[in-house]
């Protein structure tokens, strides 16, 4: 069965130039992060559903309550749509569970730098769930739903 | 709570850290510059599972 959920409103600290709008509507998700080798996992948070990462990222601060190590992960580093420079990043796998249902495991990466608790992003998220956003109604809502895969032969 | 209400209370809570709401996320629990530091807090107003935020230095719009 889909999960269907409206955006959330975040504030907006100063009304933008070119939107003047004082609310900005996100798609997040409440999820929670869980050790794949224990029964570790986070308290819940919201992680944006955010179909331009290339892969699931969370703020490092997770780390702990799993009882992962920061640098025993995979390092790499991460580059954004701008100039910035690009964030270090050390990939762990993980298991993300969304509502009561869904439990998936990804290789997701974990950073100090992140600015948000975390994304949801193609690898990993997108691969294992349909996603629709709708921005017709008011609140925008968005809705999930499990894919089946099925082996290739 | 409206949404208006709902971004009114992100807002009052202290930029560049964590925020805990509660969790139906009608109220703020916790907040701190660590995660664990905001749970602990909720865990003082009784809240064991807060819904945990991050909030930037400012509010806006951005790209991720």
């Amino acid at each position: 069965m889909a999960l269907r959920a409206s955006y959330k409103s975040y504030p907006v600290s100063r009304a933008s130039k070119a939107f003047g709008q004082e609310i900005h509507w996100w798609p997040v998700l409440p999820v929670r992060l869980a050790n794949q080798t224990s029964n570790l996992m986070t308290k819940p948070f919201h992680a944006v559903v955010d179909s331009g990462s290339s892969a699931c990222l969370f703020h490092a601060d997770f780390l702990g309550p799993l009882g992962l190590n920061h640098k025993d992960g995979i390092e790499d580093s991460l580059g954004g749509v701008g100039r910035q420079a690009s964030i270090p990043v050390y990939y762990h796998d993980i298991s993300i569970l969304v509502g009561i249902d869904w439990k998936i495991g990804v290789r997701a990466g974990f950073s100090e730098e992140l600015a948000v608790a975390g994304l949801l992003g193609r690898l990993g998220f997108f691969d294992s769930f349909r996603v629709t956003f709708d921005h017709s109604v008011h609140p925008p809502a968005f809705e999930i739903d499990r894919i089946e895969h099925q082996a290739i032969h | 709570m409206s949404p208006e209400d709902y971004a009114r209370m992100l807002a009052a809570a202290p930029a560049d850290g964590w925020i805990a709401l509660s969790e139906d996320e009608s109220r703020v629990v916790g907040s701190g510059p660590t995660m664990e530091d905001a749970v602990s807090v909720a865990a003082t107003h009784g809240v064991a599972e807060p819904v945990l935020i991050k909030s930037p230095k400012e509010w806006g719009y951005r790209v991720l």
